[in-house]
């Protein structure tokens, strides 16, 4: 089956009837002479097709089996129908998730994926996610999680069916470089601002980052503010909340608490975050996060959009007057440290929040 | 009435207007398509509030629960309630910080952004019929409806159906088809 170095073969009969229906493979897929896949293939039918294939593979060379994978053919029709990987993450002898592919209609494409996760580490499955290939695109459909009782006028769940949220995306996005003759042609220091940007991570906590960034630049003699402490007082003064984020009129409240003199306004002007910027002083803007990440892709796209995100603005780029550039803090990428954003799509982002600017100075 | 009555400016007005900006609702919320109905004998417009999150994959952008409507008096367009759905008994079962859908749904796979925006635009006028006829009393033909009924069957998310139910079942009953 593989190109690999096989170290070893056997066969069996499994079911007792006197011809060997059970062969076994192991292989050394990484040429350091030692066995890291087995492959154990069954034909209790006698029909010439293995309906069974067993995998066990230590995919990162621990010395520990770490996945295995059970193909199986149920309908003896010498196609497989049926694949089960399992996974061992943390190499504590315990699966940790099951992934089931199954070809129901056995058309040759797996229409249903039932994912089973053990996600407290107890050995038990505990969470289960259904997907399924409604349409028959060959991919899985991601069904309605909820439907309409008209007994109760309730909503209630209807499948188990779920959705991975989160991942990592790079937005294509270049960072600040300081050059040579800087900070000539560039408001703000966005070299000093950009020692301050942190990752949001997957929460939605991009306005109290914004303000984070600001209060810490700000106050450059004080401790680092804790995020975790920082949320906490957001949340208790209901500024805030980790399932939604934070509403326009309270963007600033945090800069509030920690004594910084600033001033939100709507309908700015780009010229008004430089001036701010010369000032010595910083700026927060709401943006429309969609188009400072993916542009204006035909494709994708979704039904309306608006500003959705906060960011620190920490410089604006004109050494280049044919391309002038916008930067920013922006916790929501792993990249966002001192991103630069072409100034038109800036401003079409920024003006989806009506130009919103939250202008800070120092104490 | 005011003849120039238009959804789509009173939806885009609605992002300034001042009831709705000092809500609770966080930034990143937009407006899904109105659900028409007569409260008390007055004619109003129930604006849903949902987000949605481009994941950088085509056709898997999430579509998350309706989490906030606002009640706007039709044809004046004065917001009189906002309700945050979260403390409405009909979805205590819901997790609004979960996706429950994709978009682009099946029935607009094939629509770019302008295409589909102009679909949209569409159904925003036939939500302008709708108004005017039942405004002056004139009347709302059965082909209107039938356009009417077809846009929106088309544009509604599939995932949001539910939603629309729970909100109004006189004006899912009558405009979403099964």
């Amino acid at each position: 089956m593989y190109d690999f170095d096989l170290l070893m073969d056997f066969e069996f009969d499994s079911n007792g009837d006197g011809y060997p229906d059970t062969y076994a493979e192991t292989y050394d897929t990484t040429g350091n002479g030692e066995a890291d896949t087995a492959i154990m293939y069954s034909d209790t039918n006698g029909d010439g097709y293995a309906d069974s294939t067993l995998t066990f593979a230590d995919t990162n060379n621990s010395g520990q089996y770490d996945t295995y994978s059970v193909q199986q053919d149920t309908n003896s029709d010498g196609n497989v129908d049926v694949v089960s990987k399992m996974h061992d993450y943390t190499q504590d002898g315990q699966i940790d998730t099951t992934t089931t592919y199954v070809d129901s209609n056995h058309d040759g494409k797996f229409d249903t994926v039932v994912k089973e996760i053990d996600s407290n580490g107890d050995g038990k499955m505990d969470t289960m996610e259904v997907f399924e290939d409604v349409n028959g695109s060959g991919e899985a459909d991601y069904h309605e999680v909820y439907e309409y009782d008209p007994a109760t006028g309730q909503i209630t769940p209807a499948t188990a069916a779920g959705y991975e949220v989160g991942g990592i995306f790079d937005t294509g996005l270049d960072n600040f470089q300081p050059a040579d003759n800087y900070p000539e042609g560039i408001s703000g220091d966005p070299a000093e601002s950009m020692e301050y940007w942190e990752s949001q991570g997957s929460t939605n906590r991009c306005a109290l980052y914004s303000q984070k960034f600001v209060i810490e630049e700000l106050t450059p003699g004080d401790e680092k503010i804790d995020i975790e402490e920082f949320a906490d007082v957001a949340e208790e003064h209901g500024w805030f909340t980790e399932d939604g984020g934070t509403s326009f009129l309270n963007m600033n409240n945090m800069l509030d608490y920690y004594g910084i003199e600033n001033e939100m306004s709507f309908n700015n002007s780009i010229e008004d975050i430089e001036d701010c910027l010369n000032d010595g002083g910083k700026v927060i803007v709401s943006v429309d996060s969609d188009e400072i990440w993916y542009g204006e892709a035909d494709d994708l796209f979704a039904p309306d959009s608006s500003s959705d995100h906060a960011v620190e603005v920490i410089g604006i780029d004109r050494t280049d007057p044919e391309n002038p550039m916008v930067i920013l803090n922006d916790s929501g990428t792993p990249d966002g440290k001192g991103e630069m954003v072409p100034l038109d799509v800036f401003e079409g982002a920024w003006a989806d929040g009506d130009c919103q600017m939250i202008e800070c100075y120092p104490k | 009435m005011n003849s120039d009555f238009s959804t789509k400016e009173l939806i885009k007005s609605l992002r300034t207007n001042a009831f709705i900006k000092s809500s609770s609702m966080p930034i990143g919320y937009v407006a899904g398509l109105p659900i028409l109905c007569i409260l008390n004998g007055n004619l109003c417009m129930k604006i849903p509030f949902l987000k949605y999150k481009i994941t950088g994959e085509v056709d898997k952008t999430f579509v998350y629960p309706i989490k906030y409507v606002a009640t706007v008096l039709i044809p004046e367009g004065v917001v009189v309630s906002f309700e945050d759905m979260s403390l409405n008994t009909a979805f205590a079962s819901v997790k609004f910080s979960d996706p429950i859908g994709t978009f682009r749904h099946e029935a607009v796979k094939n629509l770019d952004k302008k295409a589909y925006e102009n679909m949209r635009s569409e159904l925003y006028d036939e939500y302008d019929n709708v108004v005017k006829c039942l405004v002056s009393g004139k009347k709302y033909t059965s082909n209107n409806e039938a356009c009417f009924r077809k846009l929106l069957n088309m544009l509604l998310e599939p995932s949001l159906r539910p939603f629309y139910k729970a909100i109004n079942i006189d004006f899912a009953n009558k405009y979403l088809s099964e």
